[in-house]
């Protein structure tokens, strides 16, 4: 207890060190926590859209329909889906399910033509697992057959605007090709990218007729209570026995995007181990220093009678108290800018222009404080600091104390 | 059973009652000499694509070979950027070999109906080689002049549903049987693509159209043109052009 209360003095008597050791713990933690939350919160903002503007928890598929990634196969359909629909909900409780037919055709405006991926929504079911109506930026939504939403990156590109006329061209079911002129009268920003850079959003029935689907659609997609219901979910549709029909979770079918954020993550990660060094490099480097100005102290105190242990122990209490009380401002630092940036919500889109491709994804700056990260960071933060005073601490040990007290 | 019997009486009423085409030919008829002068057995040719964009300009040389309306095999020669790009049709299915991939990819469904290499050519409507009437029936619908000849206009109407397009509107040179102008329409009445021969050739005994230009309805200030600077009709293919390994070779 001696022992922590002399450290404690000799933290705050050897104040400017202490500062720049503490203060680079602080910032190097607070860094961690933050580039965490900010990879975690856009982890989980792009599943969110992912799941709200595109894939709903589940979709329901007629079996092979992935079979070719991102064909989008209209021949590969389910037939029935009011029936499909109807034993969904009666066994398996999927009350909030959609129907809808995706294809992929062109959409012209007379002078130039742009290859989109048009959907069919159904008016009457769509807003039990999608929410259209709300994602339009500009206009309104369709109120009639030949009435268009189009994304409104989509629109940007090819020229259109509310009121415009537009061709969505494509091939029927049987594989014809097939045209119908519609009347834009809403764009869509859904901050999913993908559907506001390629989709045109139509009436199921008016999907029907350009593709000749005869009623049928590609997807029934469903919403559960939560994104971890749909992994059981799957299971449970397995389970009962649906004839020719496959269920995709969100996650299998937004593989490609949460494949991008994992790189991201993997990288995220080297950045941390960098840190860590850098941080742990300004430890041991303080530390040392310390004990090379301190030599004469230290003569001092073994002269007084300290063993070797006892000034191991001292220099372990300065690193041990300094990486506490950094750590926890690193905390602080942190989980504050990350709950500060999550408030404030920034809108990054404008600075991924030219990587729509590569991350299909407006960007909104939100945060994800990861408590268990947090504990874990705080915890290294102190380990380090202990690791990183060993070794100066040993060297404190071996001082000779009449070598020592002639040190200048 | 009755009524049925009624219907084809009057349908052969009706056929004996219309006036048939100027030369005194039925539909049927016209389109089968159409078939007849541009449907070959085989062909070997070596063509010329002008595609015009927004007023710019470009020409792609290919070289190919085609047996029935099943198989066909292209290669790109110029620019040197598409050269050694090859096509490989078989049936329904499509493969495409790129120098700089190294390996042949099939091309999925959505692909074939894209264009090919940037021409107002679908994958399909540059390797198709299928008769008319085994895709349309046909009516006769009046005379009218294109291409300052005198023409019988024809309306084709698809038989089956997967037909690629599910009206055609021709115009047939009756002096040489040679369609001088086709339009394209889709199921929903809309007018898709355009195609006017420009030139034809006397070739092993049929009219074959060697110069045509084919404009996207759907877009402006776009068209295409396919010019064969040689052609060969009825040739001998030689063994192994249709497989893949000639493509990957």
């Amino acid at each position: 207890m001696r022992l922590l209360r002399l450290a404690w003095r000799n933290v705050f008597r050897h104040r400017r060190r202490t500062l720049i050791t503490f203060a680079a713990i602080a910032f190097g933690l607070g860094y961690m926590i933050l580039m965490d939350s900010f990879m975690g919160g856009f982890e989980v903002y792009s599943m969110r859209n992912f799941v709200d503007q595109e894939a709903g928890h589940l979709k329901i598929h007629a079996a092979g329909y992935r079979d070719e990634e991102n064909a989008m196969p209209v021949d590969v359909v389910i037939e029935q889906p009011g029936a499909v629909m109807r034993r969904l909900e009666d066994e398996l409780g999927f009350g909030r399910a959609a129907p809808r037919t995706w294809f992929r055709g062109e959409l012209g405006n007379g002078v130039d033509q742009l290859p989109v991926v048009g959907i069919g929504i159904d008016t009457a079911t769509d807003g039990r697992v999608f929410d259209y109506p709300a994602a339009v930026s500009r206009g309104r939504f369709f109120r009639d057959r030949l009435e268009l939403l189009v994304g409104q990156n989509l629109a940007h590109d090819l020229g259109v605007d509310t009121g415009d006329y537009v061709t969505v061209l494509a091939r029927t079911r049987a594989g014809s090709w097939n045209a119908l002129d519609f009347t834009v009268v809403g764009l869509l920003g859904t901050a999913d990218m993908f559907i506001d850079m390629s989709a045109v959003v139509m009436p199921l029935g008016t999907a029907d007729d350009l593709l000749g689907m005869d009623g049928a659609v590609t997807e029934i997609a469903v919403r559960l209570d939560g994104m971890a219901a749909a992994a059981p979910a799957k299971k449970r549709f397995e389970q009962a026995g649906f004839e020719a029909l496959e269920a995709w979770t969100w996650r299998e079918l937004g593989e490609l995007v949460f494949q991008i954020t994992g790189t991201k993550r993997a990288a995220g990660f080297i950045l941390i181990m960098v840190v860590i060094v850098i941080a742990a490099v300004g430890i041991v480097n303080t530390m040392l220093m310390a004990v090379m100005e301190r030599t004469r102290e230290i003569g001092t105190l073994r002269a007084l009678g300290f063993g070797s242990r006892q000034v191991v122990t001292l220099f372990l209490w300065e690193g041990g108290l300094i990486g506490f009380f950094g750590s926890l401002a690193g905390v602080v630092i942190g989980v504050g800018a990350s709950v500060l940036l999550d408030l404030l919500a920034i809108d990054l889109t404008g600075l991924m222009m030219g990587f729509e491709q590569i991350l299909p994804m407006r960007m909104i700056l939100y945060t994800e404080v990861d408590p268990l990260f947090v504990l874990q960071v705080a915890l290294l933060g102190i380990g380090i600091s202990l690791l990183a005073t060993l070794l100066p601490a040993r060297r404190a040990a071996r001082v000779q104390p009449a070598e020592a007290l002639r040190h200048v | 059973m009755k009524d049925e019997g009624g219907r084809i009486k009057t349908g052969l009423l009706l056929a004996l009652l219309v006036p048939v085409g100027a030369f005194g030919l039925t539909a049927d008829e016209i389109v089968a000499r159409l078939d007849e002068n541009t449907v070959a057995g085989s062909m070997r040719y070596e063509a010329k694509m002008t595609i015009s964009l927004g007023g710019q300009v470009r020409t792609k040389e290919f070289r190919g070979w085609g047996e029935g309306a099943d198989k066909a095999y292209i290669e790109f020669t110029a620019p040197a950027r598409d050269r050694d790009t090859r096509f490989l049709k078989l049936g329904d299915e499509m493969w495409m070999w790129l120098p700089e991939v190294g390996k042949s990819t099939k091309l999925a469904g959505h692909m074939l109906r894209q264009s090919l290499m940037g021409s107002d050519f679908s994958y399909s409507d540059a390797a198709g080689n299928a008769r008319l009437r085994d895709d349309y029936s046909a009516e006769l619908a009046g005379t009218d002049t294109a291409g300052g000849k005198t023409t019988v206009v024809l309306e084709l109407t698809a038989l089956r549903p997967d037909v690629d397009y599910a009206r055609q509107r021709a115009w047939v040179d009756t002096a040489g049987f040679i369609p001088r102008r086709v339009e394209y329409y889709a199921a929903s009445g809309k007018l898709l693509k355009e195609m006017r021969v420009e030139d034809f050739r006397r070739i092993a005994g049929r009219n074959f159209p060697t110069r045509v230009r084919m404009v996207n309805r759907l877009r402006s200030d776009t068209w295409t043109e396919m010019e064969f600077t040689e052609i060969e009709l009825d040739v001998t293919v030689p063994p192994g052009v249709f497989d893949k390994s000639y493509l990957e070779r």
